[in-house]
């Protein structure tokens, strides 16, 4: 996990943060109680709640309350973040949305703020330092919990393109010898080289003499995505292997002819069936050839 | 140290082991087209699959080296272009128009001999 940077705070703000915690500690409780009531009602923390018995909810309360404690008062913010990042993953995860979390904040803000109003008349000086404290306590939650859910929401996209890499680069073994490739989806750099890779790594270990690359399942080819193919059908021949390729859609037939793509000593078949049909018609060609030559005297 | 080259039949055979340099492609060169000429060989097989990598320059040498033993009237195949290695040259564009590629050093005789066999008479 990467270090969290706890957040620069100027004298004056540390200050505020701790006049806001002494005046929030002894109203801890209570808050949290509100809170509760408040949040059991709403439709994204409801069943949230519901889930965890009142033991848990007062000691994890309990745990954050330290924790807050600890990073407002003597200016330690490494578990309390870690613990904010923690619950931000948990819960982008979870799938709550992040837009979620305003309205725990709102329900905070003005259960604090009307204890603020209570005192406020006493003393105004005292009561706008808490409130300052107060927001800029919200502000800096906020600001990691959104990091979370950005970093969160970052793994789980690299997760999936990394699944997605892997589904569609399957090489299957038709004959002896024979191999398909069904190229699915949208064929970039680092797609084609895994494709490309997986490719010669069969054509070496299953001894393949022909390769049939089928795109019917290639959404879009432009001159990048036409090259790669391209080099991938080249690196195949270098090993010897014939290759054809099947598949191509009549928007991508005219796409190919209009950037001037050359996909040169590529053999091209309208579909996977007859690609296979040409490499068996290539193959016995040359196995009568051996034949022959064999029995030639 | 000078690469050997083995004879088979109307063939001659060759493994190059570890990058050359210009004075063993020029070596190589001349005693392959003295052999082909000496035996009246009908095709050459050059095996590489002992070589990690093959740049712009090797690959220039092997072509050329095939359109020469053409002139001589020998076909070339190259055997066993190892998948990294025919991943590089495939992305750099390089090309062995003049010579016929091959899994291995098997498919790459069986190669040959198609190439080199004239209908009715063999090989």
């Amino acid at each position: 996990m990467t270090e969290l940077v706890p957040p620069t705070l100027r004298a004056d703000e540390r200050e505020k943060l701790a006049t806001y915690w002494h005046f929030f500690e002894p109203h801890a409780e209570a808050i949290n109680a509100e809170m509760l009531a408040v949040l059991e009602k709403m439709p994204n923390w409801a069943a949230m709640i519901h889930a965890m018995r009142p033991e848990e909810v007062a000691e994890q309360n309990k745990r954050s309350n330290a924790r807050t404690k600890a990073a407002l008062l003597e200016d330690d913010w490494k578990e309390y973040l870690a613990d904010l990042h923690q619950q931000g993953m948990g819960y982008a995860k979870a799938g709550i949305s992040f837009a979620a979390w305003f309205e725990i904040i709102a329900v905070f803000r003005d259960a604090v703020r009307h204890r603020i109003a209570e005192v406020a008349a006493k003393d105004i000086h005292h009561a706008t330092s808490v409130g300052e404290g107060m927001n800029r306590h919200l502000d800096i939650a906020m600001s990691y919990l959104g990091e979370a859910y950005l970093a969160t929401k970052e793994e789980i996209i690299r997760d999936q393109q990394e699944a997605i890499r892997e589904l569609s680069t399957p090489v299957l073994q038709v004959r002896d010898r024979l191999l398909i490739i069904p190229v699915v989806g949208l064929v970039d750099t680092h797609r084609a080289r895994f494709l490309t890779e997986g490719l010669l790594r069969a054509i070496r270990e299953r001894r393949a003499r022909g390769v049939v690359m089928d795109i019917t399942g290639v959404p879009i080819v432009d001159s990048k995505v036409a090259n790669h193919l391209a080099q991938a059908c080249e690196a195949a021949r270098l090993m010897g292997a014939i290759v054809v390729m099947t598949g191509i859609s009549s928007e991508i037939a005219q796409t190919l002819v209009a950037i001037g793509a050359q996909l040169r000593g590529v053999r091209m078949v309208g579909d996977l069936q007859g690609g296979i049909e040409e490499i068996d018609r290539v193959l016995a060609r040359t196995d009568a050839l051996d034949d022959e030559i064999e029995a030639a005297p | 140290m000078s690469v050997p080259i083995l004879k088979q039949g109307r063939f001659l055979v060759v493994a190059i082991q570890d990058e050359l340099e210009d004075g063993e492609w020029q070596t190589l060169r001349t005693d392959l087209l003295a052999r082909a000429g000496l035996h009246r060989s009908l095709g050459v097989l050059i095996d590489v699959s002992a070589m990690e990598i093959m740049d712009s320059y090797a690959t220039r040498m092997l072509d050329g080296l095939a359109r020469m033993l053409r002139f001589r009237g020998a076909e070339t195949v190259v055997a066993g272009i190892q998948p990294t290695v025919a991943f590089a040259m495939s992305r750099l564009g390089l090309r062995l128009s003049s010579a016929g590629t091959s899994l291995d050093l098997d498919d790459g005789l069986a190669e040959l001999r198609r190439r080199t066999t004239r209908r009715g008479h063999g090989v």
